[in-house]
């Protein structure tokens, strides 16, 4: 009877903690106490992962049909208005003349991609998709990635033909703030840009931890004219790795950004501010680790 | 609790099933909350050594499923056939006896050889013969190299009638299959395990302590510590050119500790879940880094492989008893084994020839010179070099490939200026303070070390529930948001 006993302790030594941690995973709110916030752990928790699973298979055969009647908007269908002056000094350049290509889809079917910030950026866009009647159709997180891997894998050209998006939001750079090789970089960026082309993007700067040597201005003059979003130059609050924002940094920046891809993006779609946040996110995330998977 | 109790059904069909993206490991929260069931349950039949053992037994066998998926078809092939042909070499004598060993023996390296050297060897066929055989999809079972080699250990035990054949599958099975180590080892030898099968489960208040620490001290290594190293050793491997002499040798003694805490603390799980369970594991890391040379460093790392080469390959070619040419010869081709083992490439074949090299060196110096051992000055030289040489070793493992290890190395050499220091520790508080408490642990006196325990498992029963659950935040609330593959995963 000895041994059932501290068996029977060790069983409850890690369920009752996991416990508690999974049911903090699953409220709403956080605990804030003496000023330090007490971190989730989303990609850890079994119950949030087998939710969004059960989602998707419930939703399955809805998203089947919806693909199916989905009529996609051409370039000849959308409207086309010329530039407005300054109207991009986010992006820290001067006036430029860009056309803006507004489309007459008030639903769009939203991918969001990127690297490890895009995991924490999606989930805020879950909440403007929510409020503004857009469709997430998957978060493509691929963790430690650079434009060299979503440039050069085909998972890009694939996800893109399988979800069939009207709008894509590319976040990428946080792992290449270092990078010198700026050429090489730049040929990446051209070629990822090519693969982009006929399809509506906003495409997302990182936000610099620290000084970068050229990254941003080579994604720049990569994307299309009036379609790259810098982030650098935000002072947003960092997570304790002090490279990416936390949660309320997150906010800030989606909320930036959304101001800006409403009113001044070469493609602009309404983004209006949601007014309930922390929305269930019901459609799918793709999660890679580019130390793993090169694809290339 | 979270759970919708509508979809209750569909969410405990989502947990057994396999999912690629996210195979099982000790260290997973998700894990281990099953493992929390599966120990309440464990507690009820512990009494009845068979009910006991086919619980263990079928629990393993659903880990290694949620780990690798259908492998685990590969894996029962494996035990299936070990057990059978054992027991029938067992029966034999002679040259038949022989001949059966070697082609059961075959059998097993045959999977160990498709699994690991495959990719490498189509590769190269598509690059030589211009074919295009396409292997990106391929995917191949977690852990093969430890069961096979446990598999041979059995074979050969077996063979040279040192132990006498398991007489049923299912007490095979168990052993092959155990669940805390079958992923990342320790390699467990037949004869320090199988009797813990027939003996009667004891967990008292020690072992249960002594299993606790074991665990935590495991999860803050691998997923606190060995983790958020990772995430600076990945930024300088990302684009090596980017950074200076000096980055690049702080990111090798980060990818020292790195691997250390992440195979250690691996390990430590292991142990410590095999104790709550009443069985007894080996250990596989003896504090490597204090390692006065390079031959008692591979006498402290990664023990239960150290030896296995030893006891199977070392010693059967003829060890250290035949001409001393021969002798260095052999020591060669062991490590050279043992860096191949990590995949066929350049890198590894150097990595192995240089601890070859360094073992070599090591036994024609103490023959040459003769040296005080216990003088402190001399031992703490040793540990340096050992600890260094080692450390840039490892670069080997890490770079992307042999010649940004090369450029990584010449670079740290000849370019280093270690005044960067200052201004270095100012921009990376955090990574300085880190490397701080790594050599801490890593390098604490063995009489602190000792103390230390016997305080800790001088706590009262009670309060690990809750030293449990700080530990596992603290690793939420610190630990990299990018999470790290266990090292050893990849090969």
């Amino acid at each position: 009877m000895k041994n059932n006993k501290f068996i029977f302790f060790s069983a409850l030594s890690l369920l009752i903690p996991l416990t508690l941690i999974f049911t903090y995973n699953n409220q709403e709110n956080s605990i804030t106490i003496a000023g330090i916030t007490f971190n989730k752990i989303e990609s850890q928790d079994p119950f949030n992962i087998l939710n969004k699973l059960t989602k998707i298979k419930i939703i399955k055969d809805k998203v089947v049909k919806e693909i199916n009647d989905i009529k996609l908007p051409s370039k000849e269908d959308s409207l086309k208005i010329v530039a407005k002056k300054d109207s991009i000094n986010l992006c820290n350049i001067d006036t430029i003349k860009f056309e803006q290509f507004i489309s007459d889809n008030s639903e769009e079917r939203i991918l969001i991609m990127g690297d490890s910030e895009c995991g924490g950026l999606c989930r805020q866009l879950n909440d403007y998709c929510v409020q503004n009647g857009h469709k997430l159709v998957l978060s493509f997180v691929w963790n430690s990635a650079t434009i060299l891997n979503f440039a050069y894998a085909d998972t890009v050209t694939k996800i893109i033909k399988k979800y069939k998006p009207t709008y894509i939001f590319l976040v990428v750079g946080l792992n290449e703030l270092y990078a010198k090789d700026i050429s090489k970089r730049k040929t990446a960026a051209m070629t990822l840009a090519k693969k982009l082309e006929g399809i509506r993007y906003s495409w997302i700067g990182p936000a610099n931890y620290v000084k970068d040597h050229g990254i941003n201005n080579v994604f720049l003059s990569s994307a299309a004219p009036g379609s790259f979003f810098s982030s650098k130059d935000l002072n947003l609050p960092k997570g304790s790795d002090n490279r990416h924002p936390n949660t309320e940094g997150y906010k800030i920046w989606m909320d930036t950004i959304a101001s800006w891809v409403t009113t001044s993006a070469r493609f602009p779609i309404t983004m209006n501010k949601p007014v309930k946040r922390k929305q269930e996110i019901k459609s799918k995330i793709i999660s890679l680790n580019a130390s793993r998977y090169r694809g290339y | 609790m979270g759970i919708n109790f509508f979809n209750f059904w569909e969410q405990i069909k989502l947990l057994t099933s396999y999912s690629i993206q996210s195979p099982w490991l000790l260290t997973d929260y998700t894990f281990l909350f099953v493992l929390g069931f599966f120990l309440l349950f464990y507690a009820f039949i512990t009494e009845n050594i068979k009910w006991r053992n086919i619980y263990i037994l079928a629990f393993s066998l659903f880990f290694y499923y949620k780990s690798s998926g259908l492998f685990l078809l590969v894996l029962i092939g494996i035990i299936i056939f070990d057990f059978l042909i054992v027991k029938f070499i067992d029966k034999q004598s002679g040259f038949k006896k022989k001949i059966y060993f070697y082609l059961a023996l075959l059998y097993n390296l045959s999977f160990l050889f498709f699994f690991k050297y495959s990719i490498t060897l189509i590769a190269t066929f598509n690059a030589y013969l211009g074919t295009s055989f396409n292997t990106n999809d391929w995917l191949f079972p977690i852990g093969v190299t430890f069961y096979i080699f446990q598999s041979i250990s059995y074979l050969v035990d077996v063979y040279r009638k040192e132990i006498e054949p398991v007489k049923k599958i299912t007490d095979f099975a168990f052993y092959m299959t155990f669940f805390p180590h079958i992923i990342a080892g320790p390699v467990i030898r037949a004869k320090d395990f199988l009797h813990q099968l027939y003996s009667p489960t004891i967990v008292n208040s020690s072992i249960y302590k002594e299993g606790m620490i074991r665990i935590t001290m495991g999860l803050i290594k691998k997923l606190l510590i060995a983790d958020s190293l990772g995430s600076y050793v990945n930024i300088i491997h990302e684009s090596p050119v980017d950074f200076t002499g000096f980055e690049t040798l702080i990111s090798y003694y980060a990818f020292s500790f790195q691997l250390f805490f992440d195979l250690s603390g691996y390990a430590d799980v292991a142990i410590g879940v095999a104790l709550l369970l009443g069985f007894r594991i080996k250990e596989n890391f003896d504090r490597p880094y204090l390692s006065k040379n390079i031959s008692e460093f591979w006498k402290k790392w990664h023990i239960s492989i150290s030896n296995w080469f030893k006891d199977y390959v070392y010693i059967p070619l003829g060890g250290s008893k035949g001409k001393l040419v021969w002798s260095y010869g052999i020591i060669l081709l062991v490590m050279l084994m043992g860096g191949i083992l990590h995949g066929i490439d350049k890198r590894f074949i150097f990595l192995g020839l240089a601890h070859g090299a360094a073992i070599i060196t090591h036994r024609i110096w103490i023959r040459l010179v003769k040296t005080n051992s216990q003088n402190k000055i001399y031992s703490l030289i040793g540990i340096f070099i050992t600890f260094h040489f080692v450390s840039f070793c490892w670069i080997f493992l890490r770079a992307n490939s042999f010649s940004d290890a090369v450029k990584s190395l010449s670079k740290v050499i000849t370019n280093t200026n270690y005044l960067d220091l200052f201004s270095f520790s100012k921009d990376h508080i955090q990574l300085i303070m880190l490397l701080i408490i790594s050599g801490c642990i890593v390098f604490i006196p063995n009489k602190l070390k000792s103390y230390l325990n016997i305080q800790i498992m001088r706590l009262p029963t009670y309060i690990w529930l809750f030293i449990l659950l700080i530990i596992l935040q603290v690793i939420i609330q610190f630990g990299n948001e990018i999470f790290s593959p266990f090292i050893y995963l990849q090969f």
